[in-house]
């Protein structure tokens, strides 16, 4: 079939990509990131991309709560209360980010324990285990921060007692709580620091880690649970 | 007809075609599905639930004759006036211009918009001269047990 | 089970899936399902708020979200070392968890065997069946205590 043949969005579709292609190959980088191995006896459950899309679900539902959110101790809960109330759908955003937070750690752990299962950590696939154990406790922490912006009971309390949890540790344990706190008690101190973590700094350590373990299963392909690697 | 079909399925172009194109529509509506809620939750509530309710802005003491006070009605500004030519009125304070807050020139006993000279009448918000191409609103006004109440708007 | 496809003395076995389209597109129906669960889990018990937060008034049961009160019920449970010394049960109900979750993070150095089938380390099924029991037992504890 000739090009001239082809239907209309066909046809401006590949005149695009061979414009970029003209400059910066792209056919090309597509084709080499879309080549991954995947034995056909890996079962993956899909269990990490489900974990993928529920981070995405996240990024895309707390963007939009921080549109509404107001991150102090006076307005924070009725800013909850607008969102659940009057803006349209805000209910929705606010459940999903909810829900998707706690699918976001089921299928987290459920994927560390399919790849425990199989074995799949073993060599050469070290960093790609460690780099996910990151990723799980910054999802973690995404979780114990996330819960205290509602500013209801049970977000004050839950932190105040997670938080106090730290001061067992010996020696520095105070300290830590107090660090965590941002003074020695919850506070509008505290909501101003958690919302940092939770809306800056987790989400670009997730992303940088999140780069890092794809770009090594693209480098190493799936394991295959059934059979020792010769390379 | 029965041909027709049976030879149309048959086809295997067309089939991919049929199956593309049912892949399409469904990528395109769970997109669509997708951005309603996202787009109508951008969308900014008219918040003034509390319009018409009449908002006490203090006692009637306050408006001292040939002044005009700005008050705060429901976070927007309105300007209560008190002239000899028609006593107390009231009227939004946004002029129809290009938005400034007007104020009362005592002088020229009239409300004046400070942006480009606009002047309006303290009696039926009319323009008296300059840009302003509409008069400015005009709200009730209650006076209830020596309180000024601004209430809904006129005309 | 062995794949059929391998026992195939004729057509050499294809070892190998693409993973475009094929894998992406089972990946795809798979987030398409999610969304959906998302969502309707979202209709069905949508999130909750308790009342304002309340600095004076701890309210009755007072409990970290689900994923961290297996840890918080250790370290309740953790008590029971007090015949070690009155700061043991803090110290421990901490020190435990935190060096099982650096035993977790470097398992790949810990279990250094060759690879094989899932069934063929029952070592490590076990291991894993016994943690995911004392957790699912600690949370539902720290949830009815």
């Amino acid at each position: 079939m000739t090009q001239s043949t082809r239907a209309f969005p066909r046809r401006w579709f590949d005149a695009t990509m061979d414009w970029f292609d003209e400059r910066i190959a792209l056919r090309q980088l597509i084709a080499a990131s879309l080549h991954v191995v995947i034995p056909r006896r890996a079962h993956t459950y899909y269990l990490g991309g489900i974990t993928l899309f529920l981070f995405a679900s996240q990024a895309v539902t707390g963007i939009l709560l921080s549109l509404y959110y107001q991150p102090t101790p006076e307005s924070a809960y009725n800013s909850i209360l607008y969102i659940m109330n009057q803006v349209n759908f805000g209910w929705l955003m606010r459940s999903v980010h909810a829900w998707g937070a706690n699918l976001m750690i089921i299928f987290c752990v459920l994927h560390l324990l399919r790849v425990a299962v199989q074995g799949a950590y073993k060599k050469p696939r070290e960093i790609t285990w460690m780099v996910g154990m990151g990723l799980l406790f910054i999802t973690l922490g995404f979780g114990f921060t996330g819960y205290l912006l509602p500013w209801d009971q049970r977000a004050f309390w839950a932190t105040t007692v997670g938080t106090e949890i730290a001061s067992a540790v010996p020696l520095v344990g105070e300290a830590i709580r107090d660090f965590l706190r941002a003074g020695a008690d919850v506070s509008a101190l505290t909501l101003s620091r958690f919302l940092g973590v939770h809306m800056l700094i987790l989400p670009a350590s997730l992303v940088g880690l999140l780069l890092v373990h794809l770009l090594i299963i693209h480098q190493q392909g799936l394991a295959d649970p059934h059979a020792t690697e010769e390379q | 007809m029965t041909q027709s079909v049976s030879s149309l399925s048959n086809t295997p172009a067309t089939r991919r075609g049929f199956i593309q194109f049912l892949l399409g529509f469904s990528v395109i509506s769970t997109v669509i599905g997708m951005l309603t809620p996202v787009i109508a939750y951008l969308l900014p509530k008219n918040a003034n639930a509390n319009a018409g309710v009449p908002v006490d802005v203090g006692k009637v003491e306050t408006f001292q004759p040939n002044t005009g006070t700005i008050v705060s009605v429901n976070d927007k500004p309105v300007i209560v006036v008190q002239s000899k030519a028609g006593g107390l009125k009231a009227f939004s304070a946004i002029c129809t211009h290009l938005g400034c807050v007007v104020s009362w020139d005592a002088r020229k006993s009239s409300i004046q918009c400070p942006c480009h000279d606009g002047f309006f009448n303290p009696v039926t918000g009319a323009v008296m001269s300059g840009p302003p191409p509409k008069p400015l609103t005009q709200y009730e006004v209650v006076v209830k047990e020596g309180k000024v109440l601004i209430g809904k708007v006129l005309g | 089970m062995s794949d059929p496809i391998q026992r195939d003395p004729v057509t050499p076995p294809k070892q190998t899936l693409p993973f475009w389209p094929h894998y992406v597109l089972s990946e795809l129906i798979a987030w398409y399902v999610i969304l959906g669960l998302l969502v309707t889990l979202s209709a069905i018990l949508p999130a909750g708020l308790e009342d304002r937060a309340n600095p004076l008034l701890t309210p009755e049961h007072v409990k970290p979200e689900w994923y961290f009160l297996s840890v918080y019920q250790f370290l309740k449970v953790a008590a029971v070392f007090s015949f070690l010394g009155s700061e043991a049960p803090r110290l421990l109900g901490i020190a435990i968890p935190g060096v099982l979750l650096a035993m977790l993070f470097f398992l790949p150095f810990l279990d250094r065997g060759t690879k094989k089938p899932a069934r063929q380390r029952p070592v490590m099924l076990l291991v894993v069946a016994v943690t995911l029991i004392v957790l699912i037992a600690l949370t539902l504890w720290g949830q009815y205590s």
